[in-house]
């Protein structure tokens, strides 16, 4: 088999492995799977006591922190969590989200460092 | 000046490279279409890498912007002017993936697939078929259709009930569903798609199948449009575009004959945007009954069905429609009605132009 259709190959497999990974977790990366939930949520920051604006928040994510999200929850949760554990590991940070997926019961998600 | 013309018209020449000209053709329109949506300016220093390790790489400010941006440009650049294609085709799609990987905020499926069609475009030539970018339009179907599967919501109709119903509001949908049992039209249309993707995952894989499933594909993704006036970032025009890699373009000189008297102007417009020289125009004798006709090693075909070939086989017909595409979306930007009213018009009046007439003669007989 030539070398680039090995690669080619390999390549399609690893996102096989990403769609097959995905049945694992709640996130949806990598694994072709847009507009597949629909959830309208919000996210509310808190640092120190003082409530970020949606702007601010925006900007701290670098992502639309309220609206409708055609894709998994859990993607903004993750992109969220992990912000807070690496890039804002000394701020006291206070992170609620609140979410309704296709159209079910409210929930929240909150984030607090320990 | 002579050269830089010449450097310029392989712009818009897709013949001589070690990719089909299909495929080049998709790989340019990739390029147009991400640069459009300022992948370059999107390109960043990592923020929130799927690859924590990434991260190091903020230890020394802009450096890996800057790299990721200078090898965007000149693979953008070798891949739109011809130069070793299939290596810029590449490095262009691992661009894109890497600056996906290096944050979390910017990754899109609409993204991801023009990525992975660039990487594998790369990985094929110019003898034989684009297998592995059938393999992965089969792959984007088969994950989305069995993450569908695997979730109640759909099954249920409470995802496009939400969808539809409260977060677009559109006016087909919430119609319909009145003069429905509750749920119903949310959960037909739910089956429909999943269906769909499923049949599409699987059937792209067969030659004999194909070209039924590209319609599925171009049918569905119309009708989708025109029920939600939504084009899904971009992830509509991307699989449009993947589709082209899989026309079967005849490597030989298409030799067409038309009547003067009636076909000039077309002869003038293909002949103008023929830029690799393919086509061969010759005047037909006014007593001809046909006023087209084109000529390949395997076919003559007239009239219409040589319109549509000749359309199918002029690789800057394709450029235009999506810089006229483009160019429709910044002007009509505060008329998105207007806008809307124009895609969907110009769409269904190509499908119905294409529409096989043989599937509908062969029923009547």
């Amino acid at each position: 088999m030539k070398f680039r259709v090995f690669i080619g190959i390999l390549f399609l497999l690893l996102q096989v492995g990403s769609i097959t990974y995905a049945r694992f977790i709640p996130e949806r990366f990598f694994s072709w799977a847009p507009y597949d939930s629909h959830t309208k949520f919000e996210v509310r920051v808190t640092i120190d006591g003082e409530t970020l604006t949606t702007e601010e928040t925006v900007a701290r994510y670098q992502y639309k922190m309220k609206g409708w999200e055609q894709r998994s929850i859990y993607n903004i949760i993750s992109l969220i969590s992990q912000y807070e554990y690496t890039y804002s590991k000394n701020e006291n940070a206070k992170v609620i989200m609140t979410y309704t997926t296709n159209g079910d019961e409210e929930k929240t998600w909150k984030f607090e460092h320990e | 000046m002579s050269s830089v013309l010449t450097l310029i018209f392989r712009l818009f020449q897709f013949e001589g490279t070690k990719l089909h000209p299909n495929v080049l053709l998709m790989c340019k329109l990739f390029v147009i279409l991400l640069t459009s949506h300022h992948i370059f300016y999107k390109i960043a220093d990592p923020f929130i890498p799927f690859i924590p390790a990434l991260d190091t790489f903020n230890d020394y400010p802009n450096v890996f912007k800057f790299i990721l941006r200078t090898v965007y440009a000149c693979s953008a650049f070798a891949l739109m002017f011809n130069i070793k294609v299939r290596t810029a085709s590449i490095i262009t799609g691992l661009v894109v993936i890497l600056s996906m990987i290096a944050s979390k905020p910017l990754f899109s499926n609409h993204t991801f697939i023009c990525g992975c069609a660039l990487f594998l475009a790369g990985l094929t030539n110019e003898k034989e078929p684009p297998y592995l970018l059938i393999f992965q339009l089969s792959l984007v179907y088969f994950g989305a259709s069995i993450n569908k599967f695997l979730d109640p919501d759909w099954w249920s109709g409470a995802f496009m009930d939400t969808w539809l119903g409260s977060a677009r509001e559109n006016p087909v949908y919430l119609y319909v569903s009145e003069l429905l049992p509750e749920l119903i039209f949310a959960k037909l249309l739910s089956y429909i798609a999943m269906l769909t993707e499923f049949a599409v995952a699987v059937l792209i894989l067969f030659k004999k199948t194909r070209n039924l499933t590209i319609w599925f594909i171009i049918i569905f993704h119309t009708t989708l449009f025109t029920l939600t006036a939504f084009r899904f970032g971009h992830f509509t025009e991307s699989l449009a575009i993947v589709l082209l890699a899989f026309l079967s373009v005849p490597k030989e000189q298409l030799i067409i004959n038309f009547k003067v008297q009636s076909q000039n102007n077309l002869k003038r417009f293909f002949t103008f945007i023929d830029l690799d020289k393919k086509q061969t125009w010759s005047p037909l004798s006014s007593e001809n009954s046909f006023w087209l006709r084109l000529k390949t090693k395997n076919k003559i075909v007239y009239n219409h069905d040589a319109l549509r070939d000749i359309i199918l086989y002029t690789p800057n017909f394709f450029m235009i429609i999506l810089i006229i595409d483009m160019a429709m979306y910044v002007v009509l930007y505060n008329h998105r009605i207007v806008l809307f009213a124009l895609n969907v018009l110009f769409v269904w009046t190509v499908i119905i132009y294409y529409l096989p007439k043989h599937w509908f003669e062969r029923n009547k007989t």
